[in-house]
């Protein structure tokens, strides 16, 4: 799986949970810059992305995350 | 810059706003204390055999009728809530005109625990506004004073009050020549404290009352201290009481604690401090009498002839 | 030493003119004297109170550098749970100590059995609440390695009783702050003349606003029993603005005196009043509290509970804000308060979606308004429990507001005190409405006008604040015993 892939599969569970359309996430992409991206909706955007991932993360790699690459990063680690 | 400005907002605000508005700028024309009647009037006497001095109890205490019928010229310079700050303003601007022969001091105690800042108001608004008044608001140098000595002082400068006549009577108060306020007669309706109560005096108050015996002992006048009668029942509440009697006999003064000398009920008052009419009477007949007045008048008139 | 005493501006003008004209050219001296002004600052309330602050600093100090250097993994969160035990010990020990005792006595009470009471005269030691938070925020963030440990001992500790903020906040972040003591400060004129009028505006709602406003909710709360329903009510929404203008007024002199030293804290009140809804005041009201228990409380919690769906969230919410409701005092009726708070955000998470679409249906012009009007009341109800004297006293108050007739007699007296009080906070809420996207009211207010101007108005703000400058005292000195 490639950081492509894996960024416009996630801009798909971003779409679903913050109930928009057209959210292209990049790498560098973070809360500030999406509006609806806040402390309760990202709780829901780590369960939908282990449901989707079938993973689960730990607490300190979760509040490790800066950007949606970390997030990325943190993915396939778990995946490979 | 920014006094001028706060000036002229002062003077802006107190003109266009209504005043049912809580600060603290205070200005108000006419008071129960009479102070406006009497400032003019003091302004006319000259030569008074007798000077009273103090707070409500002096001005609503010696009646100059009753002096008057044994030959005694009377003059009351007191007001409402007055303190050794505002009585200093008094001595120095009126104790040489008015040249009396005997000063009685009144020394209720109330009035060395007060701020001062209440009849300093009255003073601004209902007395004339001069060198002696403005150092006054220095020495309190309080908020509310300085707000409404730049709005009266406006006004004053600017003549807005000249056809101001105040009333000689007032609810159940009327202004007697020599000033002195009657009260239309009432039976006693006040409240006794539950506890103890102590007034404590202030320092700067102290320091005004030194000041002011130092001046009054400087002329030619016989001082005389008086404690105004007060409600017996009141009193024995009071637990400094003893401690004030000591102060004002460490002044080489006479003093008469009058309280305790005539001790008298609820009959002669209508509230714990003040003294009804017949009180009134009563208070200044025995007053002539103890003091022996008359024989004093004549001992200081003779000195001034020498 | 209180903001607006005498005394504190005379500390501050020596700070100031100390820190500029003799220190200007060391870091170092700067952050000393920092120090020492601070202590001096904090000990003036009570000597005592130094030890205090100073194990707090000197703990989470070495314990940070700790996390930063583990032998193990493991032994990082060991000591970053150390830390939390420490500041979270010191915390309720001093400050809820008795709160923990009563309640456990009234407890076993409820079940007949008797508990001697082994009372402690505990003093609270002032700002407590502020600067164990403020180094347990540190602690923790070097801990996700969201900052590295420092070894400066000297801008530690000054970051953390840091006088403007170490008393009332805004409680700050090491990320924020603790860098701001390793560049050298310049003296700024323009930065200086807005810290300035952040001052002034904060005087403004402190005296003008808070201290008059708070003479008449004394008086309502206090004989809350003899009050109609319209005084009752009267009574709460005066005391909303009283907290208001207290709290953020204390806020605006610390951040305006931080900037007159070239720091720039963080904004702790953005206009509040205005919010649609609860979720949007906490967003504005205490910032500094709120986002430090998002970070701290909220989202751990939120995250360990992630999978309990819809339950896990209310309970963390809930959690979170009974918790910010106990922060605010050691007694039930913080608890309670934060609980209507909890339960609103629970309800704004929860309709959302529904919100939304009833705001498009009624037209939004419509909406935004009585939401306004809505989340004010609300916010006021709360305000009551929060203000009232106990739990009990505030259940009474909310019940006479619907058991009392609504107009009395009584409500005439002291009009002229009432509507003034009424027309100041109009005033006041016109200015906070202008400037409800600024970092305080009037940052920018006047600026298109010519100087003369300007000064003019700040000249009203002046004269406006001795105009109603509480003077405190009576005019007799009668004291009974």
């Amino acid at each position: 799986m490639n950081q492509q892939t894996l960024l416009s599969e996630l801009s798909e569970i971003f779409n679903e949970v913050l109930d928009k359309e057209g959210i292209v996430l990049k790498p560098d992409t973070h809360a500030g810059d999406i509006e609806e991206w806040d402390s309760l909706t990202h709780i829901q955007l780590i369960v939908a992305i282990e449901k989707h991932y079938k993973i689960r993360f730990t607490s300190l790699e979760i509040q490790h995350w800066k950007n949606v690459g970390d997030i990325c990063q943190s993915i396939l680690d778990k995946t490979m | 810059m920014l006094p001028v400005f706060l000036a002229t907002f002062t003077v802006l605000w107190g003109l266009f706003t209504p005043s049912f508005i809580k600060d603290n700028l205070n200005y108000k024309l006419g008071s129960d204390s009479f102070l406006y009647n009497r400032i003019r009037e003091a302004k006319q006497v000259q030569n008074v055999d007798v000077l009273v001095l103090g707070a409500s109890q002096a001005y609503r205490g010696f009646d100059p009728r009753i002096f008057e019928e044994q030959g005694i010229r009377l003059f009351n310079l007191g007001s409402s809530n007055q303190t050794q700050i505002q009585t200093e303003v008094l001595i120095k601007t009126y104790l040489e005109r008015l040249h009396p022969k005997v000063i009685l001091f009144v020394v209720n105690p109330e009035s060395f625990s007060m701020d001062g800042v209440e009849s300093s108001i009255d003073f601004l608004c209902n007395g004339v506004i001069d060198n002696q008044v403005t150092a006054m608001v220095f020495r309190l140098n309080s908020i509310k004073t300085y707000f409404t000595f730049v709005y009266a002082g406006f006004r004053q400068l600017m003549g807005m009050d000249n056809d101001f006549v105040h009333p000689i009577q007032m609810e159940h108060d009327e202004y007697i020549s020599g000033g002195f306020v009657e009260k239309e007669y009432q039976p006693y309706r006040d409240v006794l404290p539950n506890d103890s109560v102590r007034w404590i005096p202030r320092h700067f108050q102290m320091e005004a009352f030194e000041r002011n015996i130092e001046t009054l002992k400087k002329s030619k006048s016989c001082i005389i201290f008086v404690q105004a009668p007060v409600l017996r029942e009141f009193d024995s509440k009071i637990m400094n009481a003893e401690w004030y009697n000591q102060y004002f006999a460490s002044f080489n003064v006479p003093y008469y604690n009058y309280t305790q000398i005539l001790n008298l009920p609820k009959s002669f008052f209508y509230d714990n401090f003040h003294l009804n009419q017949h009180g009134v009477d009563t208070f200044n007949n025995d007053l002539v009498e103890r003091l022996a007045l008359k024989q004093k008048i004549t001992e200081v008139t003779m000195t001034y002839y020498h | 030493m209180l903001f607006n005493t005498g005394t504190f501006a005379i500390f501050f003008i020596i700070v100031f003119i100390s820190y500029w004209l003799f220190l200007k050219n060391s870091v170092k001296w700067q952050n000393l004297f920092l120090l020492v002004a601070s202590y001096v600052f904090y000990g003036w309330w009570d000597w005592r109170f130094l030890s205090l602050i100073f194990l707090s600093s000197l703990s989470d100090y070495l314990i940070a550098l700790k996390i930063d250097a583990p032998i193990k993994p493991k032994s990082a969160k060991i000591w970053v749970t150390i830390s939390i035990a420490i500041n979270l010990i010191m915390l309720g020990f001093f400050k809820y100590y008795n709160f923990f005792v009563d309640s456990f006595i009234d407890l076993f009470a409820l079940f007949d059995v008797e508990l001697s009471k082994r009372s402690l005269n505990i003093i609270l030691p002032v700002g407590i609440s502020f600067y164990t938070f403020q180094t347990m925020s540190y602690t923790i963030d070097v801990y996700r390695k969201q900052l590295k440990a420092t070894r400066d001992f000297v801008s530690f500790f000054a970051f953390v009783s840091f006088f403007p903020q170490l008393v009332a906040g805004p409680i700050e972040r090491a990320s924020n702050l603790l860098g701001q003591f390793y560049i050298k400060r310049q003296f700024d004129y323009e930065k200086s003349a807005i810290a300035m009028r952040q001052i002034l505006w904060g005087l403004f709602q402190k005296v003008v606003v808070a201290d008059n406003v708070g003479v008449v909710v004394n008086q309502i709360f206090d004989n809350y029993q003899q009050q109609s329903g319209f005084s009752l009510i009267l009574g709460a929404m005066l005391f909303s603005f009283q907290i208001y203008g207290d709290f953020a007024g204390y806020s605006n002199i610390a951040v305006g005196v931080a900037r007159l030293l070239g720091f720039q804290l963080m904004q702790n009140f953005q206009s509040p009043y205005f919010s649609q809804n609860i979720t949007e005041i906490w967003r504005r009201w205490h910032i500094s509290l709120s986002t430090w228990l998002r970070d701290y409380l909220y989202t751990p919690l939120a995250i360990k509970t992630r999978n309990w769906g819809s339950f896990g969230i209310a309970f963390s919410t809930m959690l979170t804000f009974l918790l910010c409701g106990l922060w605010h005092g050691a007694a039930w009726k913080f608890v309670i308060f934060g609980a209507f708070h909890g339960i609103a955000l629970t309800y704004d998470i929860f309709t959302k979606k529904t919100r939304k679409k009833w705001r498009k249906q009624i037209h939004q012009k419509i909406y935004d308004p009585i939401s306004i009007l809505l989340t004010f009341s609300y916010w006021t109800f709360t305000l009551i429990i929060f203000r009232a004297q106990s739990a009990k006293d505030a259940f009474i108050y909310l019940k006479s507001i619907i058991n009392k007739p609504l107009f009395t007699p009584d409500d005439l007296s002291l009009a002229g005190l009432k509507l003034t009080m009424v027309g100041i906070v109009v005033f006041f809420m016109a200015f906070d409405y202008m400037g409800r996207n600024k970092t305080f009211a009037i940052e920018t207010t006047g600026k298109p006008w010519p100087n003369i101007g300007r000064f003019a108005f700040y000249a009203f703000l002046v004269f406006l604040i001795f105009l109603f400058f509480q003077t405190d005292g009576d005019a007799f000195i009668y004291f009974q015993f």
